[in-house]
């Protein structure tokens, strides 16, 4: 009980400063604010390309760079794609100079090499920096170079049996009808595909909760710079309930600030965690456990209140991106993807996006949390009770 | 110069007596450089994407898919069974799953369009790169497979023949990455790599500003007042001697990345002086947040939430592209876009000192608004 009475009063504290309040429940609707600032164009939750220019480069003059640029105004990519036409010079200016990202060059002869069967290469220039435009525009060529080799391909065959060439076009056709057709499906059954827009609500909710750790932090921080904490020690409260005050401290303003973002975003701007409102907040508070376990847990080993706050910030950013909130994992060194699970993002963030795509709460991803939580707060207060009584 | 050079020597002399200080800027590069260190060493080479592959049917058809894909070097594929696929996918240890069908060599024989199925979780960018690799090894077969019905029903060899001849044709795309001198670029974990490193060196630059309230709070900076110093001696004898601090860690992370990534850092007499502009930018930063707010405490955790939205809003967790016109026109008034720039620059495209200009022009501004503003706004009582 007295427990919680510290832990209210902890969070009246942080609540009662403008500051900290601003900090703690301001704070969360302004990353929310970019967030859907970034992600939506318009509120559906995937981002979108928007339409961009593609400069065509015509050095060619022939039959195919001709097909090209009907292929290239196809209705399809019509709807996406500005396509203009200027000279190689220009284009390579204008993508120096940042007005153009990307431009697709078909070379001089192109066509007759082609024909004759020699090498050829359409070319894609593209500013550096820009992905995910260029990429497009490298498929569509790639594609294009496929119908064209299927059609050379297709013309020598005729030839060495004897047939018309004019064959050659027909089983173009005849491919392009039979062309692969990809059809999207998420990989369980039951879930549904996560938009980029829930994916990094739930990345940034894993670290902004995790950097707001430094609550119990700087609140042990000034009781001890206040000399209260030696105070709280010699009363009658039990050091327990001290350090489980504080450990709840965290914990309050931990699932207050999820409440907060998961309102937000999903009030604001439509995003789904999930089918069960209560399993979410359940999961939240999971979270919160490991968060507040690991500040004491900091708290305690590290004596110097400034030394603490700087690890924390520090780490909390080398946490979030082991746990995915800023790399997908999968890129990272075997060793490193293990190693990552000790960190509660890497949890946390699996829990989330599972709820998300409409699983149950699973226990596998709140045991570990648990588990973090209760290391931290067994060793972190053991540690800060161990030292008041050599004290 | 000599006043503020004391304040300098008098914070560099506290902070290496106290040991937790010294371990963090030096412990944590490393720690960072280790876990994060592996993105750059792919450099400038291309990245490959981990994808699993269902392949169940067992006809000469899929065996020409899995030969050719497994000859792919932009890709890591892995075998697997559905079930393992999907469990890959939910697990993110591959960027999709592509389950080719069980009866493609009847789909093929008789001639309807292939349907292959993709597993994913969510919407990466990787995915058109991804697909566009299996698209062409599905297609090659099904082309030659054409070619060959058209010509010679009965005949095998008709096929094989048709396979290798789209196997060996030269015709390709080749792209080329345009800048105002040489044509290089980062794959995207190194960009990523390099975006965690700024908001990393930029964050510990920022929250070592705190001390100055630390300062305040103990009641110590009237005793510094009472000596014939002005607030500005002060504060830029502060301001040197975090940049010492964090001029430390970046050599400390660059030395550590170069000895076990092997990351070019490029031109050291472009590369320091403007890593000294970029972090001096970052505690000009850390000083006008520190104008702001009262106690060491809250300037750390305003320093975090800053760092986070302004890299939010810099590209640093998602490609500026996906973003709206207007959010990546504000990316450009974030620091971390500028030093993105410039560091690439100095990495990729060598002695070029032209292409520094802008970006440490911007950063100079930067830094003298948030020095202006922080001189202005912290309060000495």
């Amino acid at each position: 009980m007295k427990a919680l009475h510290i832990a209210i009063k902890d969070l009246l504290v942080t609540l009662r400063d403008w500051q900290g309040l601003m900090i703690f429940l301001v704070m969360p609707m302004v990353l929310i604010a970019i967030l859907g600032a970034s992600m939506s164009s318009n509120f559906t939750g995937t981002p979108k390309l928007g339409e961009f220019t593609v400069a065509l480069v015509d050095n060619d003059g022939g039959e195919l760079s001709g097909t090209l640029r009907v292929v290239l105004q196809a209705p399809e990519l019509k709807s996406f794609i500005h396509l203009t036409e200027m000279s190689e010079t220009e284009a390579k200016e204008s993508i120096a100079a940042g007005s153009l990202q990307v431009a697709l060059v078909v070379p001089q002869g192109f066509t007759s090499s082609v024909y004759a069967g020699g090498e050829a290469n359409l070319v894609v220039l593209k500013e550096a920096g820009a992905r995910i435009r260029p990429m497009v525009v490298e498929s569509i060529a790639n594609s294009f170079v496929e119908y064209v080799s299927a059609g050379r391909i297709a013309a020598q065959v005729a030839m060495s049996k004897g047939m018309p060439p004019q064959v050659a076009g027909l089983i173009v056709e005849r491919i392009q009808e039979l062309s692969p057709e990809f059809r999207e499906e998420v990989a369980h059954p039951h879930r549904s595909l996560l938009s980029a827009f829930q994916y990094y609500a739930a990345a940034m909710a894993v670290m902004f909760m995790m950097m707001s750790g430094n609550v119990g932090l700087e609140s042990i921080a000034v009781e001890k710079r206040n000399l209260t904490w030696d105070r709280l020690m010699s009363s009658p409260t039990s050091p327990a309930s001290l350090i489980g005050g504080k450990f709840l401290a965290v914990l309050l303003v931990n699932s207050l600030q999820f409440i907060v973002l998961m309102l937000g975003t999903s009030l604001l701007y439509k995003v789904s965690w999930g089918d069960n409102v209560f399993m979410v907040i359940v999961a939240g508070v999971c979270y919160g456990v490991a968060v507040s376990g690991l500040s004491l847990l900091v708290a305690a080993t590290i004596p110097s209140s400034n030394v603490g706050l700087a690890v924390w910030g520090i780490g909390v950013q080398i946490c979030a991106a082991l746990g995915g909130s800023m790399v997908p994992l999968m890129i990272l060194p075997k060793a490193i993807q293990s190693f990552a699970r000790i960190t509660p993002n890497f949890w946390g963030l699996r829990m989330f996006t599972a709820l998300m795509g409409g699983e149950a709460l699973q226990f596998s991803y709140v045991l570990p949390l648990l588990l973090i939580g209760l290391v931290g707060l067994s060793i972190g207060g053991g540690k800060l009770i161990l030292a008041q009584r050599r004290a | 110069m000599q006043r503020v050079l004391s304040t300098t020597a008098r914070y560099l002399r506290s902070s290496a007596s106290q040991p937790g200080m010294l371990i963090v800027f030096t412990m944590l590069p490393i720690a960072f450089s280790l876990f994060f260190g592996s993105m750059f060493s792919s450099g400038g080479g291309a990245s490959t994407y981990p994808v699993a592959i269902v392949a169940s049917d067992e006809s000469i058809f899929t065996k020409d898919i899995v030969a050719d894909i497994n000859a792919n070097s932009k890709l890591t594929v892995k075998w697997v069974s559905a079930d393992e696929a999907r469990d890959l996918v939910s697990k993110r240890q591959v960027y999709a799953a592509f389950v080719l069908p069980a009866d493609l060599e009847q789909a093929v024989a008789n001639q309807s369009p292939v349907e292959i199925v993709v597993w994913r979780e969510d919407q990466s960018n990787m995915y058109i790169s991804l697909q566009q690799e299996i698209m062409k090894s599905v297609r090659r077969v099904v082309s030659s497979a054409v070619v060959a019905n058209t010509f010679d029903l009965h005949d095998p060899a008709a096929y094989v023949q048709a396979l290798e001849a789209f196997k060996q044709d030269s015709l390709g795309v080749q792209t080329q990455i345009i800048t105002k001198t040489e044509v290089k670029e980062f794959s995207d974990s190194a960009t990523i790599g390099l975006g965690m490193t700024i908001m990393f060196l930029m964050m510990s630059a920022v929250i070592s500003t705190g001390v100055i309230l630390e300062e305040r709070q103990k009641g110590t900076w009237r005793r510094v007042l009472a000596a014939p110093v002005t607030k500005v001696q002060v504060l830029m004898g502060y301001l040197i001697g975090f940049l010492a601090v964090a001029f430390l860690q970046f050599v400390v992370l660059a030395v550590a990345q170069h000895f076990l990534f092997k990351v070019n850092w490029g031109n050291l007499w472009l590369l320091l002086p403007f890593v000294v502009l970029f972090l001096t930018c970052a505690m000009a930063l850390g000083l006008a947040i520190a104008g702001m707010v009262r106690t060491f405490q809250q300037q750390s955790s305003v320093s975090s939430l800053v760092m986070t939205a302004t890299s939010m809003l810099s590209g640093v967790f998602w490609p500026i592209e996906i973003m709206p016109a207007f959010m990546q026109n504000i990316a450009k008034l974030m620091p971390q876009y500028w030093a993105m720039q410039g560091l690439t620059n100095i990495m990729l495209r060598g002695d070029n000192l032209a292409s520094l200009i802008l970006p440490s022009g911007i950063l100079l501004g930067m830094t003298i608004v948030f020095l202006t503003f922080g001189i202005l706004r912290v309060k000495f009582e």
